[in-house]
C-alpha cells in the first residue's frame, strides 16, 4: 500500500473525529469577550471625554487668546484715538455714527471755511496789485466769511440742540472754540498782510505779484503752524509743511555751523600759536 | 450543550455573531469546537493545552468574524486560524524541533501494513512522532499544506519540509511495521 493511500484513509478519519470540550469552556470564551468588550468600551468612553474635553479646552481658550492678542487692543485703541481725535477735529464724523442725516449738513458746513479762505487768498492776490480799494472786498469777504463762520456755530448749535446729550455739547463746546480761534489767526494775518501791502505801497508805490504772493504764503504757514499750536491735533499736510520748514532751517543751521567750526578752528589756531 | 437554533442560514448566524451577539457566536462556538479541538489535539498532545488554544483560537475568530468575506468555507477559514495559533503556542513553548538526524530504517513495504487503524490508534502514532516531523506531517497529509506553504508558516526552508516529512513517513512506517508484527505474532501464538 503506497503512502498516499495510507495518508488518505487517516485524514478521512481525523477529519470526521470530534472531540467535545469540556463543560464550561463556552463560559471562558463568553467571559474573556466580555472582558475585551469592556474594555473596548473603556477605551472609547476616554476617548470620547478626551475629544469633549479639547472641545471645552478650545472653546475656552478662544475668548483668552482674543483677549490676549494685541492686534485686538491696537484695533480698540485706535476705535477710542478716532473718537477722540473726531470730537477735537472735526465733529461731523463724531455725529454721523449716531445720526446720518447730520453728516451730510455737517460736512457741508466745514467744506465752505477752507473755499472761504482760498476765495479770500484769491481775491487778494487778483486784487490787491490793481487797486489799493480792491482791499475793501478783501475785508468785505472776511466779513462774509466771519458771518458764515457764525452760521456754521448756529447750525452746528442746532444740531447739538437735536442731539440733546452730553457728547453732543461737548462736541460743540470744542467746534466752537476752535472755529473762533481759527477766525482769529485768520484775522490777524489778513490784517498783518494788508498792513505790509500797504506799507509797501506807500513805500514802493507798486507791490509786484511775487512779494504778494510771499506775503501770502508766509501767513498760510503761520496760520497752519499756529492752527497745529492752539487745537492740540495733527495733520499731515500741516505736519509736512513743519517739516519743510525744518529742512530749510536746517539748511541755515547748517551755514551755522560751519561758520562756528571754522570760528573755533581759527580760535585754536590763534590760542596755540608759537610766538 | 443545549442551544436553540435561532437563524435560519450560516450568514446570517456568521454576521450576528460578528456583531458581538452572543446567543449567535454561542451557536457557533457548539457547532465548530469539537472538530476544532480535534485539528488542535493533532498538534499537542495535551488535551487540556489543546482545548486552551482552541478557545483564544475562537476568541480570535469572534473578534475578526467582521474580517470574513464569505469568499471560502467558514469551516476552511476557522480551521486555518486553528492550524495557526497551534503551531504559535508549539514556538511558543519551544516544542517544534527540526531535527536533522538521519534515521536508519529498513526499506520496507507499506503493503504489508494493515492501515485499518482506529482513530485513537493513528493519533497515538502521530503522538509518537518528534514535534518537528509531526508538525509538518500532519500540515501536509491532514492538512493540505504545499511544502512553500508549511516553510512560511513555520519558518523554516522548503528543503526542511520535505526532509521532515520524509523522515515523518519512514517513521510511521517503521512504527506500523513493528505493530504489524506483533499483531500478527499475536495472531501466530
Amino acid at each position: 500500500m503506497a503512502p498516499l493511500k495510507f495518508e488518505e484513509k487517516m485524514k478521512e478519519k481525523l477529519e470526521q473525529r470530534a472531540i467535545k470540550p469540556s463543560e464550561n469552556s463556552w463560559e471562558q470564551l463568553a467571559n474573556q469577550l466580555d472582558d475585551i468588550e469592556h474594555q473596548k468600551k473603556g477605551f472609547k468612553k476616554i476617548w470620547w471625554y478626551g475629544i469633549a474635553a479639547i472641545f471645552i479646552g478650545t472653546l475656552m481658550m478662544i475668548p483668552i487668546f482674543q483677549n490676549n492678542n494685541p492686534a485686538s487692543d491696537q484695533d480698540n485703541n485706535q476705535f477710542v484715538d478716532v473718537n477722540h481725535k473726531d470730537i477735537k477735529q472735526n465733529h461731523a464724523d463724531v455725529v454721523s455714527d449716531k445720526n446720518p442725516e447730520l453728516k451730510e449738513e455737517i460736512t457741508s458746513i466745514d467744506k465752505p471755511e477752507n473755499k472761504n479762505t482760498e476765495a479770500i487768498v484769491l481775491e487778494q492776490k487778483n486784487s490787491i496789485p490793481k487797486k489799493t480799494n480792491n482791499l475793501v472786498t478783501t475785508t468785505f469777504d472776511k466779513e462774509n466769511f466771519l458771518n458764515e463762520n457764525t452760521e456754521i456755530s448756529t447750525k452746528s448749535s442746532a444740531i447739538t440742540i437735536v442731539k440733546n446729550d452730553d457728547e453732543a455739547n461737548e462736541i460743540e463746546q470744542s467746534k466752537e472754540t476752535t472755529l473762533s480761534a481759527k477766525s482769529e489767526i485768520i484775522d490777524d494775518k489778513i490784517a498783518n498782510v494788508v498792513a505790509q501791502i500797504e506799507d509797501l505801497q506807500k513805500n514802493n508805490i507798486e507791490v509786484t505779484d511775487e512779494e504778494i504772493d510771499r506775503l501770502l504764503r508766509k501767513a498760510q504757514r503761520e496760520i497752519t503752524a499756529e492752527k497745529i499750536l492752539k487745537s492740540n491735533t495733527v495733520s499731515a499736510s500741516a505736519l509736512l509743511q513743519d517739516v519743510e520748514q525744518e529742512l530749510d532751517e536746517t539748511f541755515k543751521q547748517r551755514v551755522f555751523e560751519a561758520l562756528k567750526t571754522g570760528f573755533q578752528k581759527v580760535k585754536t589756531a590763534v590760542v596755540e600759536r608759537e610766538n | 450543550m443545549k442551544v436553540i437554533q435561532f437563524y435560519k442560514s450560516e450568514t446570517q448566524l456568521i454576521k450576528r455573531a460578528a456583531k458581538q451577539h452572543r446567543d449567535a457566536q454561542q451557536q457557533l462556538y457548539a457547532q465548530y469546537a469539537p472538530k476544532m479541538l480535534s485539528v488542535c489535539r493533532q498538534y499537542i498532545r495535551d488535551m487540556h493545552f489543546a482545548e486552551e488554544v482552541m478557545l483564544s483560537g475562537f476568541l480570535k475568530v469572534f473578534l475578526n468574524l467582521k474580517n470574513f468575506k464569505f469568499e471560502g468555507s467558514f469551516e476552511g477559514w476557522v480551521r486555518r486560524i486553528m492550524v495557526n495559533e497551534s503551531i504559535s503556542f508549539l514556538r511558543k513553548e519551544k516544542q517544534i524541533l527540526f531535527t536533522d538526524d538521519i534515521v536508519n530504517h529498513h526499506e520496507e513495504s507499506w503493503n504489508n501494513i494493515n492501515t485499518e487503524l482506529e482513530v485513537e490508534q493513528i493519533q497515538e502514532l502521530i503522538d509518537s512522532l518528534p514535534e518537528g516531523y509531526k508538525t509538518v506531517f500532519v500540515l501536509y497529509a491532514v492538512e493540505g499544506y504545499k511544502h512553500n506553504e508549511i516553510a512560511k508558516a513555520l519558518e523554516i526552508s522548503e528543503s526542511t519540509s520535505k526532509s521532515q516529512l520524509f523522515k515523518a513517513r519512514k517513521m510511521l512506517q517503521q512504527k506500523l511495521n513493528q505493530q504489524n508484527k506483533i499483531s500478527n505474532g499475536a495472531i501466530e501464538i
